[in-house]
Parts: structure tokens; sequence; C-alpha cells
């Protein structure tokens, strides 16, 4: 079993910089809680959400509203959102939040989390703020996965 | 946080478990946060197959999902 190896962005496991990344492919509402449930188990600190809306994720991303996002994200340190629909996961986050903010024009509910349009500099921002202990855990859709992982090890799997 | 205790608005959700498709429910996530950063007390009436009719008539606003020919058919015939 420990010879085991997943299949790619399956739960794989890569070391770039000497730090450890392990992805989570999250491309429905199930493998989205999915994944958040097993990181939050794993104490993740440090999370990547890659939404992207190409033909093999699906051009509907409104399944996010689906996911039980609101569950596990009180959970994290650092929250990097990237993808081609960022902003819809960020928004999504932000109706997550516990905080029962007064001044709706006030940022603070959003702070936890940041937004970074371009992939690979999300990817290299997240790698920074994670630290040297940690895990970053990227939880990406199907062609984020290929991206990320292209990103990740200057290969091109498919 | 602001307690305005001056208004309230229930929301009634028709059919939860046969209309929803695609991230309905998003729109009564939206509803209840803006509520409540508003400090507005809101409360979501849940209305299944044969829900009381006086139920619905305390709803302020009511949302209802798109479902598909199957789950229409359903809820035709219960409403």
């Amino acid at each position: 079993m420990k010879d085991f190896k997943p299949a790619f962005g399956r739960q794989e496991i890569l070391n770039v910089y000497g730090k450890k990344i392990q992805i989570f492919l999250s491309k429905n509402p199930t493998s989205l809680n999915e994944s958040l449930k097993t990181i939050v188990r794993l104490n993740a600190k440090n999370l990547l959400l890659v939404l992207n809306d190409r033909i093999p994720d699906g051009r509907d991303v409104s399944w996010i509203w689906d996911a039980d996002t609101e569950e596990y994200i009180s959970k994290f340190k650092n929250i990097l959102i990237s993808g081609d629909r960022a902003f819809d996961m960020a928004l999504r986050l932000k109706y997550s939040s516990k905080a029962q903010n007064s001044n709706v024009k006030s940022q603070n509910y959003s702070s936890k989390f940041k937004i970074i349009e371009n992939l690979e500099e999300a990817v290299f921002d997240a790698l920074i703020a994670t630290l040297k202990d940690e895990i970053l855990y990227i939880l990406p859709t199907y062609s984020a996965m290929l991206d990320v992982r292209k990103i990740l090890t200057g290969k091109k799997i498919l | 946080m602001i307690h305005n205790t001056k208004y309230n608005l229930v929301i009634g959700w028709l059919y939860p478990e046969l209309m929803s498709t695609y991230g309905d429910r998003g729109n009564i996530i939206v509803l209840q946060k803006r509520c409540e950063w508003r400090g507005i007390k809101v409360e979501i009436k849940l209305l299944d197959l044969e829900f009381k009719i006086n139920e619905l008539k305390m709803c302020d606003l009511i949302f209802m999902g798109g479902a598909q020919d199957q789950q229409q058919k359903i809820v035709a015939y219960d409403l």
C-alpha cells in the first residue's frame, strides 16, 4: 500500500522549492466537500482554490453554491483563489463567512482570502505563504489541475 | 452588528428537495446573508410536498428553483 502512487492530480504530493504540495482534484460539490473535509482533518493551513470553466470542467460554475464551504472555510490561515472564475469562487467564500458584519461595506469578512487571477502568480504566492514545515493544499477543477501540474513540474501530461 | 429588530423577513423556499438543480440554493444563501449583514431577522421556511397553506401565508418572499420536467410535474400536482 505504501508504494501506491495516485493518478496525477488525485491526492498527489509534489515537492517544489523545498515545499510540500498536495493536489486534490475538486470538480463538483461532492468532491469539493470531500477534499475540504479531508484537508481540514489533516490540519491544513494553506489553501489554493482554482476554479476554471473550460469544456473539461463544465462551463457552468453554479455548482459551487451546492458545496458546503461554510463548514470548512474558517479553519484555514491563508486562502488564495485563482482560475478563470476566481471571482465566482471568491463570492462563494464571502457568503460562507460566519462573520455577521454590521458594516456591509466593510472588507473584514474577505480579508482572509486573496484573489490572484494569474495562476502562475497565484501558485508562487501560495508557495511563499506556506511555511517550511507546512503543506500547500491545492484544490483545482480538472483543467486547472493540468495547468497547476504544468507550472509545478514543468511537464505537460495531456 | 446592528441589532435591528425593526425588520424581519420570512422567506418561503418552495420544494427545496424536488426543485433544486444547479446551485439554486445559492439564492437562499445570498438573501439570508444579506439580511444578516443588515441586521434583518430572517427565517427560511422549507415548503416541501404537502406543506400547509398557512405556512405559505406567513412568507414575505417566495423562492423556487427550476428543476426538470419530472419534478415539475410532481410539484404541479401538489400546488
